[in-house]
């Protein structure tokens, strides 16, 4: 066995940190799929249109503008 | 139907908004005087607070945790309340969030002046500022939950899925990616080694920049900018199949950081695809941002918000297309540890992070003051300063960048290198001057921002809590069919989904012991543990940042291992607690500077740079000549390493600082013998074992190879 291939079998025993990543990754992809899921049955997106459009309305109560006499 | 009357809370938004311009002024200033170091050393006023090593990780830590960070917070406190309908869901964790997060920045600042650091980029605070982040973090999603819970508006506007991916994201890689063994009230060693802390470090450090710098602006993107065009969003599906994508694709494409590094090739190449597949949703939020404006760029003309929002939005796409490139093996190759990186990152961080924070506060101060802005004309001249200062900054570096990789490669006809690497340096000093003016300009353009604020603030009259009314959800829900659909819509599933989440992360701490200490056994024979000296000489070069300036890592490389020695191996890392390959090259590499020069060559180094390489733009450390080793400590790092799967011999920390002396004793010797004398427990020996360390196991190694042949 040359060095080559001792540091190729080193190498994927060093690399068993990705374990902790994959799990770590899918878990948190796993979270994301049920959201995702969840928000496309509960008719989250069977409505397009007026999202957009209703996000540009203020439902504050409008108060005249004033601009103090900076002095 | 009866409507609720409630107000929204714009108090948190102004203290928001203010920290933001503060710490955005003081992360730039950090930032310039960082830059002009490089032209200008002596700037660093020969105080290890100010040298380059400990201000970089200042700066970079207050314009992403404190400018970007604080922007942020302002924008979803804003967008939130109004997206759902509903006030923050508690105003007391809303102020522990915020003085919450301006202590962990006043702790970050403080605690690396010092030189409390954990060597590991955009993660350098250390245990017990981590914890901090962690709890103001879960605040921060309770009162972020709890909001989008008590909504009154059932769906859910795509800004709001983007914060939600951030929360979410951000917990796991911080929590995962600091983990750490403490041996100091302040310091800790990674638990992570060699190749594995560099995996986890840029797993971290790519998706700090996917889930902390682009996800939640994106976010913020969607709300304010159609609110300021007045323009609903050009394609809403197009936000949501874009954002899935996005959050999907992302948090694979970290390995880009570790193209040609002793990083196995399938984890190279899986980084070089997901970085790839990137640019199809990145580009899907460019466009249809820029789209939004279709019929609207008169008002462009004239609003100065909607100027700064182009302008950001175009360096995202530019960003984002630029990233997947550097991806691929054959540009990184050039790329990597070239100031190339760091023009690719300030078109990002000053185009869009900057673009977006100065657009929303112009945005939102008036409308909170209840007046205009003061000068319209004084933002549209910042708009400018700060597009050419981006410009004057990011240019020079690419050139700066091109000329690094060109001389470094090059060879001369009789296959000797053609270049010294201080040439290298010397030639890209007029880049590193432009860039700073650059940077100047855009600095300027701050100054005026923040002047243009105060002026629109005393001219108007600050509305603290915002009356709405709006009508309550109806509890039934319309899309009531069958009974598991209503089951889903109630909290509870929801918290049984976190919990599962938690429980399986428990799972892991559990298991990430066994793991990684196992997996820790020493592989290559000839690498051994660092020595007690050395294991000190290596904390204080994490401590003065070296590794903002010197790699190590040789990559596999003609040019790399004519330059530098044989390239590094995976294997040669087991012990490295936390991984110091760096990402620049300001400075040669150092993986094999074992052995090339003598003891006393390194102590002049130190103490003046430029005697031993004329033209250095290196600081200077006179302090280490001085300052004494801390042998206090060396029982609890020789533990805290033996914790680790380090192979320290049984009860080694009780006669470690025997073991320190006798080599610091052989090194003060060769230094009397060229006429230097030294404190026995001086830094200096320390930081020069390390050094003489470097690179030096797989020598023997190779001897050995050759001896038995």
């Amino acid at each position: 066995m040359g060095p080559a291939d001792i540091f190729t079998a080193k190498i994927n025993q060093l690399m068993s940190v990705i374990i902790i990543l994959l799990l770590a990754s899918i878990s948190v992809a796993a979270l994301f799929l049920v959201a995702f899921l969840w928000s496309v049955k509960t008719g989250q997106y069977d409505d397009e249109i007026s999202p957009p459009m209703r996000m540009l309305f203020d439902d504050t109560k409008p108060v005249p503008k004033q601009t103090k006499d900076p002095l | 139907m009866q409507l609720d009357k409630f107000s929204y809370d714009n108090k948190i938004v102004k203290y928001f908004a203010a920290a933001t311009a503060l710490w955005g002024l003081v992360g730039m200033i950090v930032g310039l005087w960082v830059a002009i170091q490089f032209y200008f050393p002596a700037i660093s006023l020969d105080y290890p607070g100010t040298t380059f090593g400990r201000l970089r990780p200042i700066h970079t830590n207050a314009v992403i945790f404190a400018f970007v960070g604080n922007s942020m917070f302002m924008g979803i406190y804003y967008s939130l309340q109004r997206l759902c309908k509903a006030r923050m869901f508690n105003d007391k964790l809303s102020w522990i969030h915020f003085w919450g997060w301006q202590l962990i920045i006043v702790l970050a600042a403080v605690s690396l002046f010092f030189g409390f650091t954990t060597g590991k980029e955009y993660a350098e605070l250390e245990w017990p500022i981590d914890i901090l982040i962690t709890l103001i973090w879960v605040v921060f999603g309770i009162n972020m939950f709890g909001t989008i819970f008590k909504r009154r508006e059932s769906h859910l506007y795509v800004a709001i899925w983007f914060y939600i991916a951030t929360w979410v994201t951000v917990a796991m890689l911080h929590i995962v990616n600091s983990f750490e063994i403490p041996f100091s009230y302040f310091k800790s060693y990674s638990f992570y080694a060699g190749v594995q802390d560099a995996l986890v470090q840029w797993w971290y450090g790519h998706n700090a920049v996917a889930f902390f710098l682009t996800t939640p602006i994106l976010g913020l993107m969607y709300y304010f900018l159609p609110k300021a065009a007045n323009r609903p969003v050009y394609s809403y599906r197009l936000s949501i199949i874009h954002f899935w994508a996005l959050i999907f694709l992302y948090i694979w494409a970290g390995p880009h950081h570790l193209l040609y590094t002793a990083l196995p090739d399938w984890a190279q190449s899986l980084g070089t695809v997901f970085s790839l597949m990137l640019i199809f949703p990145s580009w899907g939020g460019m466009l249809n941002g820029l789209f939004t404006l279709r019929g609207a760029w008169d008002k462009v003309r004239e609003e100065p918000v909607l100027k700064f929002f182009v302008v950001a939005i175009t360096c995202y796409g530019m960003s984002t297309f630029e990233g997947p490139l550097l991806s691929l093996k054959s540009v990184n190759a050039i790329a990597h540890y070239t100031d190339w990186i760091v023009g690719h990152v300030h078109i990002g961080g000053l185009g869009w992070n900057g673009f977006m924070a100065f657009g929303i506060l112009y945005y939102l101060i008036p409308k909170m003051w209840n007046t205009t802005l003061y000068s319209k004309k004084l933002a549209t001249n910042h708009f400018w300063l700060g597009t050419i200062g981006i410009v004057i900054y990011a240019i020079p570096l690419y050139w700066a960048g091109f000329a690094q990789a060109d001389m470094w490669k090059q060879f001369t006809e009789e296959g000797q290198l053609k270049f010294q690497f201080l040439e290298t340096v010397t030639a890209i000093i007029p880049m590193y001057i432009t860039r700073s003016i650059g940077g100047t300009i855009y600095l300027i353009g701050a100054f005026m921002m923040v002047y243009n604020l105060i002026k629109t603030v005393k001219q108007g009259s600050f509305i603290a809590n915002e009356e709405a009314e709006a009508a309550p959800l109806e509890k039934t829900a319309s899309h009531a069919k069958e009974y598991w659909h209503r089951w889903i819509e109630r909290k509870p599933a929801l918290m049984l989904v976190f919990s599962l989440i938690l429980v399986a992360l428990g799972g892991l701490i559990e298991l990430i012991p066994t793991f990684l200490i196992k997996s820790n056994i020493p592989t290559i024979t000839s690498v051994k543990p660092y020595t007690p000296l050395e294991l000190h000489g290596r904390d204080i070069y994490v401590r003065e940042g070296c590794y903002t300036c010197h790699s190590q890592m040789i990559r596999p490389f003609r040019d790399e291992v004519a330059r530098y020695g044989e390239y590094s191996k995976a294997g040669e890392f087991v012990y490295d607690h936390p991984f110091q390959w760096g990402s620049k090259r300001t400075g040669p590499d150092l993986a094999r500077e074992g052995g090339k020069y003598p003891d006393s060559w390194h102590y002049n180094h130190m103490m003046e740079p430029t005697l031993m390489s004329p033209g250095s733009i290196m600081p200077r450390y006179p302090w280490l000549l001085e300052d004494k080793i801390d042998t206090a400590l060396t029982g609890a790092k020789i533990r805290a390493m033996q914790t680790l799967g380090v192979p320290y011999p049984k009860g080694f920390d009780k006669i470690a600082n025997e073991d320190l002396m006798l080599q610091a004793t052989g090194i003060r010797i060769n230094l009397k013998i060229d006429k230097i004398e030294t404190p026995k427990d001086a830094e200096i020996v320390a930081l020069i074992a390390y050094l003489q360390r470097l690179g030096k196991d797989i020598k023997a190694e190779s001897k050995t190879q050759t001896a038995q042949k």
